[in-house]
């Protein structure tokens, strides 16, 4: 956090190899890429050609079979890695009961921001107005723009939205983001204008792929 | 290991806990059945009111206790990390051995609380029946919360490796042995069994033991514990369950803690 730390490489990837127990082929075959502070990457390709997983990989909940992975010119896993990531994931993965503000409070405290402003961050992202309704009763809307409101949590260094929805926050965020300096990865199945915003892409096919 | 990221993450389960309308339901069945129970006893006549308050509100602590204990035990992991909520809190930063604490953790506390609605029920219901606080038996219900916290640890501790119904099916094992270590030390003890008296010593002083209150043991001799502790004979023979010492206690304990401790491990050898 903070434009004094973006130096370096944001994240170096090199012939990541993810292969499943028993898959019968790699989740991803050696997949390399490389992302300078400020740099965007689309990250597309047909249902199941890998992207969730690279970006599981990245945000540390897969490790690679194969390959390394660095992140702020460190091992991916370290505290101080991790600290510096914002992830938005896809579907609804908010457990039922909790609202929205604590879902954003808990991701808060976990990822060491404990002062955070849930209600403000929900603002920035159009969803001011559902703060205090339980996540099981948003609109799918609301849950994509309460996944992106998660990725922006402490203004992190390196933003990684899976299949985000292109609300017009959205689009303001990752230009800001990338203008203080961010890393912006996006994994989307259908482009849109992601690959104008982001500027490189890298198309998936059966897990392989270079950008 | 952070604890406070281990905090967060069990108070964000036991939030959301709270808000399932299910726990609120367990709670609330529990109370009605210990008022139904309280009514009943009070169409009896002498003592055994007591016994039929005794009874009743121990079946409800153990069958309603073994049934919450399972599903929170059960339910800890699967639904979460499908939906990806599990991985959604790996990628924050959160170790997969921090979120297995936190949810083992958040379900023992909501274990504790519902059992402890039906302990403050049964107490009102003594007190109603003019037995004023029944002391003896708040020592049972608090024995029966530790029996059931095993239960939940050995099924928590299973669903961070496997599936939620062969994790209940192991809590419920749990239980099963940890009664069954009882009675066998007791029959051992008693001279009923005089076969391998030394390996029933040692599997019971390691393993762990369903902790039995006094209560209860004087109420099975009498056979009138009902459901929660039914006469035991062995060749025609009675067996007095004896009541817990404190190395039992304390072992049960420990018990719960290793299973605890363990469900951190186990959630680190799983896909979040």
């Amino acid at each position: 956090m903070g434009a004094g730390l973006l130096t370096g490489v944001a994240v170096r990837a090199e012939d990541i190899v993810v292969q499943f127990p028993g898959g019968k082929t790699p989740a991803l075959a050696g997949v390399s890429f490389r992302l300078e502070p400020g740099d965007g990457l689309l990250v597309t390709g047909d249902e199941g050609c890998g992207k969730s997983t690279l970006l599981r990989v990245l945000v540390g909940v897969v490790r690679p079979s194969y390959g390394s992975l660095s992140l702020f010119g460190g091992p991916a896993q370290a505290s101080f890695a991790r600290r510096r990531l914002g992830f938005g994931p896809e579907t609804r993965p908010f457990p039922s009961g909790l609202r929205a503000r604590d879902v954003l409070d808990l991701v808060a405290l976990v990822r060491g921001y404990p002062g955070t402003d849930a209600g403000a961050v929900l603002e920035r992202v159009g969803a001011g107005g559902v703060a205090m309704r339980r996540v099981e009763r948003l609109e799918v809307e609301d849950s994509r723009r309460l996944s992106l409101a998660c990725a922006l949590i402490g203004d992190p260094d390196l933003i990684i939205l899976d299949d985000p929805w292109e609300f017009p926050e959205t689009i303001d965020e990752i230009t800001v983001a990338r203008a203080r300096g961010a890393a912006v990865v996006v994994a989307s199945p259908d482009p849109g204008g992601f690959p104008a915003l982001l500027g490189r892409t890298l198309t998936l096919d059966h897990g392989a792929g270079v950008a | 290991m952070n604890a406070r990221r281990v905090a967060a993450l069990a108070a964000a389960d036991f939030r959301a806990l709270l808000r399932r309308r299910w726990m609120l339901y367990a709670i609330v069945v529990g109370v009605v059945i210990i008022v139904l129970v309280a009514l009943s006893a009070d169409t009896s006549i002498g003592t055994s009111k007591l016994d039929d308050l005794r009874r009743g509100g121990a079946s409800v602590l153990l069958l309603g206790g073994l049934a919450v204990a399972l599903v929170f035990g059960g339910s800890a992991f699967e639904r979460d990390r499908t939906s990806g909520h599990l991985g959604m809190m790996a990628a924050a930063g959160a170790a997969p051995a921090e979120i297995g604490l936190g949810r083992a953790v958040s379900r023992l506390v909501a274990l504790i609380l519902v059992m402890a609605s039906w302990m403050a029920a049964i107490a009102v219901a003594a007190g109603a029946l003019g037995y004023g606080v029944d002391a003896r038996f708040l020592v049972h219900g608090a024995a029966t919360i530790l029996n059931m916290s095993l239960v939940l640890g050995g099924t928590v501790m299973m669903a961070s490796l496997i599936g939620a119904w062969a994790a209940g099916g192991f809590g419920l094992i749990v239980y099963i042995s940890a009664q069954a270590i009882v009675n066998i030390q007791s029959a051992t003890d008693q001279g009923v069994i005089s076969s391998y008296g030394g390996v029933v010593r040692a599997v019971s002083a390691v393993l762990p033991n369903a902790v039995v209150a006094p209560v209860i043991t004087e109420m099975q001799l009498r056979n009138v514990a009902g459901p929660a502790a039914p006469r035991l004979e062995i060749d025609g023979k009675v067996i007095a369950v004896t009541p817990s010492n404190t190395y039992e206690v304390l072992l049960a304990i420990v018990w719960v803690g290793i299973f605890l401790l363990a469900t951190a491990g186990g959630l680190r050898r799983r896909q979040l």
